[in-house]
This record gives structure tokens, C-alpha cells and sequence, in this order.
């Protein structure tokens, strides 16, 4: 369990986020990363805040890795940059307390932000090509039929 | 009559003592405080491809009145054998959980292997007090059976194929454009004139 | 004068006119036009619906052949039925058009007159008969593939969708042109 204050986190996070949203019903957003402190520290606890709030990290059992993660819908998805800032212990309880007397949490400073970028997820052809396909035919039938009443009429 | 009525409070009052501690989630007044840690896994697909993207998510909640310490969450049913990991761990573990509060992790994996496939649940154990020694274990609900569809099926259903009506729409040249063309070149020399309608000379 | 057995020019093209009866050319251009009309939807069915080419090339050439004959009888009947409205409908045009190619020689007699009349009136009616029986037909035949495979039998495995879209468009292409009502 962390006790120890981290200085100068440098962190160095691997990303991925759901670039193919055709078979899927959630965005995934997941940032995998390791903290190192100048002053050796280790075994911090982690908080962070995303898009989707604040909650605590999850650590590999071994301790060595940190992983950020949420999934959103596919329509509100965010794309671009997404900030993930880390607060150790001492910053949540800052950002709770900020929280609850209801100022800005942006006052807190992070121990660290990682910058996860989204570039957006693929949804499918805007058209499906089929339609098109039915609607021409059906349009070059009418006109065709539309001539032949004029012949016959 | 007054003893009557004092005991008729005394009832009132253990009634009412009763009830509010039976109103407090299942603990008995006076009991230690205990985390109880509530887990979900859940399939975030629409579709099983194989290759593709599957988003497992596990949801951690804690209903106990004491914090959860030494959350570890392990999945042990993706093998890599059948499954590859694309983002991810599958073994965790959260330092605290706070009463009330949740947590949240997310896994993609990408099988391997097309087939109907069990998504059993995964492992949460803790320490559900401070002071307690023993780990709790429990389970993740199980999100079930699923069918892993093979690439090939997949492909053939969702492929945009424009490049296969672009070239059936160049096919439609001699059947529909060049015998349209045609009569268009007729019709035009020769205008239809309404005033024939019905005057045959025959 | 006895009449002789033999018909005069203006009979001949009368009967040519009321005659179900087709040139072999043109019949043979109906069955080719059937043809490549009916061969067009394999190209959808091996891209689209993955049909493999050589194993289901039987039920290709099935039902090739049987839509073929069924749009060269759509054809046919389609274009019987045109090529009347179309001589009433363009008479007016075709003689001043004719008349005015004639006008210079004022030494043309009127019968002969009526006669070229009558020809051209024949030979424009029919060949606008015939290329709009084309068009319109395989306008019908394909609208018809495309909905049976796309909305109509999508569900079906690719060989039932094949066989029921094709049977029903060439069959419907050929019943619509069996109306005269219209």
C-alpha cells in the first residue's frame, strides 16, 4: 500500500482505443503505463480522472504496471486527445474535498497527465451500397415505365 | 394502566429499532463493518469475429460498509491458445475500494479461433475489513455462450462490395444505356403527336 | 381485272404490320440481348453472395437458358403491342417528314406517295418498338433481380435466392408483357 510521496512522476504509457466500431457497442479506451519516481518511490496508489469521472487505477499483481480504462457509447464517443490526469492518495482526497464544497476540480494539480489520443472509430459506410442499387433500379423502372404510358396511352 | 402504557412504548420503540436496523442492508446492529464487493463481466459485442475486437468489461461495486482492500480481479478463461490480448490486463488488483464506491476495467482481446465459445466468470478475491485475515472470495456474473463467426463469414456479410456495382452497373451498359440511347435517337426524329391518338386510317 | 392472289405492297405491309411474325434478325437479336440480360446477375450472385462460380454453374446455366427465353418472349409481345401505338402515335410526324423528302419531285404519285408513307411509318415504328421493348424489359428484369436478392429472398441461401429472383423477375417481365391493356 502507497505511503510514500512520488517526486517528479515520469510516466510512460502505451494507449490503445476501438478503432473499428462496426461489431462492437462500446468505444474502449485503455491507457497501460509505468510510474517512475525520482525519488525511487513505489507501490503508489493511483487515481485518475477521464471523461468518465474518477475512479481508482488498477495495478498488475506483481505491481509494476498501472492500467487506465472505460469504455463510452459509440454516438457519444470522444475523439482527439483525452486527457488522463493521476492523482496519488493526498491529490484524490484534494480533488474529493474540492468536489464536495463545489469548486472546480482543476485547482488540484496532477502528479502527471497522459494524453491518450482517439482518433474516432470507423461506423460503417455512411450508404450502404445495395441501397443505392434498389433505389436507381426502382427509379430507372419508373422512368421507363412513365415512357411507356406515354406510348400507350 | 401506566405500565400498560410503558410497555406499550417499550413495544412501539423495539419496533421501531427493529425496523430501522432491518431497513440498513442485512446488518445486524452492532455487527463489524464488512465489504461486500458486487462484480459484473460483461460482453460489450455486437458481433464475435474472429480477428477482431471482443470489449470485456468487469464492473467492481462495493455494498459492504467497509472499504475493500486488495482487490484483485483475475480472468483466467482467455488462453493464448485461442485468444490474443490486444489492450489490457487480465489480472489486476485495486488497492482500495471505498464503501459505495465502484471501479471499473476493460480487456480486448481477439480470438484466434472461430466456434462457439463460454465466457465463464472471472475470480475477485479481497480482504472485506481491515482487520480481517481471511480473503473473500467471489465470482464475476458470466456473460455466457457466444459464436466466434469466422472472418470469411463476416467479410461476405458486411463488405461494402462498391467496386462489384460499379462494375455491374458498366454491365448494364449494353442491356439498358445502349438500347435506351437507341429509341431516345428514334423518338426524338419522330414527336410524338397527340392529335393521332385514336385516328387510324385503317 | 381479276384480282390477282398475289397482295399488293400496301396488304404486304399491312399483314407485316398485324404480323406477330419477326425478321430472324431481330429474333436474334432479342434472344442475344436475352441472353446477356440474364448472364448479367451471376456477376451479383458470385461477388456479392459468394456463390462459387464452378460448383453452382449448373444452376447457372438452368436458369440462363429459361430466363433467356423468357425476356425474348417479353420481347416479342412487348414489342407487338408498341409497334402499333407507336405507328398511330408517330404517323403525323413520319409523313411530313416523308412528304417533305418528297416534295421536290411533284412527279410522285399519291399512291406511291401513301407507300413510302406507309414503309417509313413501318420501318420507325418498328424500330422504335423494338429498342424500347429493350429497354423497358430488361429496365423490369433487373429492377426485379436486384429487390428479389436484396429485400424480397435476402434471407434465402445464395442458390434459393438465385433461383427464386430469376424465375420471378423473367417470369413477371414476361407476364406484364403478355397485357394489352395497358
Amino acid at each position: 500500500s502507497g505511503s510514500s510521496v512520488c517526486e517528479n512522476a515520469v510516466v510512460e504509457a502505451s494507449g490503445f482505443t476501438t478503432l473499428d466500431a462496426t461489431i462492437v457497442s462500446k468505444v474502449a479506451y485503455i491507457s497501460d503505463f509505468t510510474l517512475t519516481c525520482s525519488n525511487g518511490a513505489k507501490d503508489i496508489s493511483l487515481y485518475a480522472e477521464t471523461s468518465s469521472g474518477v475512479a481508482g487505477v488498477a495495478r498488475s499483481l506483481d505491481g509494476s504496471r498501472y492500467q487506465v480504462s472505460w469504455i463510452s457509447d459509440i454516438a457519444s464517443a470522444p475523439s482527439g486527445v483525452q486527457d488522463i490526469k493521476l492523482f496519488d492518495e493526498q491529490g484524490y482526497s484534494a480533488l474529493k474535498k474540492a468536489q464536495r464544497s463545489g469548486e472546480s476540480s482543476s485547482g488540484v494539480k496532477p502528479l502527471a497527465t497522459i494524453s491518450l489520443y482517439h482518433p474516432g472509430a470507423y461506423r460503417g459506410p455512411w450508404v450502404q451500397s445495395e441501397t443505392i442499387a434498389v433505389i436507381c433500379s426502382i427509379a430507372i423502372f419508373y422512368y421507363a415505365f412513365k415512357q411507356k404510358s406515354i406510348i400507350t396511352e | 394502566m401506566l405500565t400498560r402504557l410503558a410497555c406499550l412504548m417499550m413495544l412501539f420503540i423495539g419496533l421501531m429499532a427493529a425496523l430501522t436496523s432491518a431497513s440498513t442492508a442485512e446488518v445486524t446492529p452492532g455487527a463489524p463493518d464488512r465489504a461486500r464487493l458486487l462484480a459484473s463481466k460483461i460482453v460489450h459485442n455486437l458481433y464475435l469475429v474472429e480477428g477482431s475486437d471482443i470489449i470485456v468489461h468487469y464492473s467492481l461495486y462495493n455494498i459492504g460498509t467497509a472499504p475493500a482492500l486488495n482487490v484483485q480481479l483475475t480472468d483466467p478463461s482467455f488462453n493464448s491458445d485461442s485468444f490474443e490480448i490486444a489492450a489490457g490486463q487480465l489480472q489486476v488488483k485495486f488497492e482500495r475500494i471505498a464503501p459505495s464506491a465502484n471501479v471499473s476495467h476493460t480487456v480486448v482481446v481477439r480470438p484466434k479461433q472461430f466456434g462457439y465459445y463460454n465466457f465463464t466468470a472471472a475470480e475477485v478475491s479481497y480482504l472485506p475489513s481491515e482487520d480481517s485475515k481471511d480473503v473473500q472470495i467471489g465470482y464475476t456474473s458470466e456473460p455466457g455462450e457466444g459464436a466466434i463467426i469466422p472472418k470469411r463469414d463476416f467479410d461476405r456479410k458486411f463488405s461494402p462490395h462498391h467496386f462489384d456495382w460499379v462494375i455491374f452497373a458498366l454491365m448494364l451498359v449494353p442491356t439498358l444505356v445502349v438500347p435506351f440511347l437507341m429509341w431516345r435517337n428514334i423518338s426524338s426524329k419522330y414527336e410524338i403527336s397527340a392529335k393521332a391518338k385514336g385516328a387510324k386510317k385503317y | 381485272m381479276v384480282k390477282s392472289s398475289k397482295f399488293t405492297k400496301e396488304e404486304e405491309l399491312l399483314l407485316e404490320d398485324f404480323s406477330r411474325n419477326i425478321s430472324k434478325k431481330t429474333s436474334l437479336m432479342f434472344y442475344l440481348n436475352a441472353f446477356i440480360a440474364s448472364t448479367i446477375p451471376i456477376w451479383l450472385y458470385i461477388r456479392i453472395h459468394m456463390m462459387e462460380l464452378i460448383s453452382s454453374s449448373p444452376l447457372f446455366v438452368i436458369m440462363t437458358a429459361a430466363s433467356t427465353y423468357l425476356l425474348a418472349f417479353a420481347y416479342k409481345n412487348s414489342k407487338f403491342v408498341l409497334k402499333h401505338k407507336v405507328a398511330q402515335k408517330v404517323e403525323e410526324s413520319v409523313t411530313k417528314a416523308v412528304l417533305k423528302q418528297l416534295g421536290d419531285k411533284k412527279k410522285t404519285v399519291k399512291s406511291e406517295k401513301d407507300e413510302r408513307v406507309l414503309w417509313k411509318k413501318n420501318e420507325v415504328a418498328d424500330s422504335e418498338a423494338t429498342t424500347f421493348a429493350l429497354f423497358y424489359n430488361n429496365a423490369m428484369f433487373l429492377m426485379l433481380v436486384v429487390l428479389g436478392s436484396f429485400l424480397v429472398f435476402r434471407t434465402l441461401s445464395p442458390s434459393y435466392n438465385y433461383f427464386f429472383s430469376i424465375i420471378g423477375a423473367a417470369g413477371v417481365t414476361a407476364l406484364f408483357s403478355t397485357s394489352t391493356s395497358k
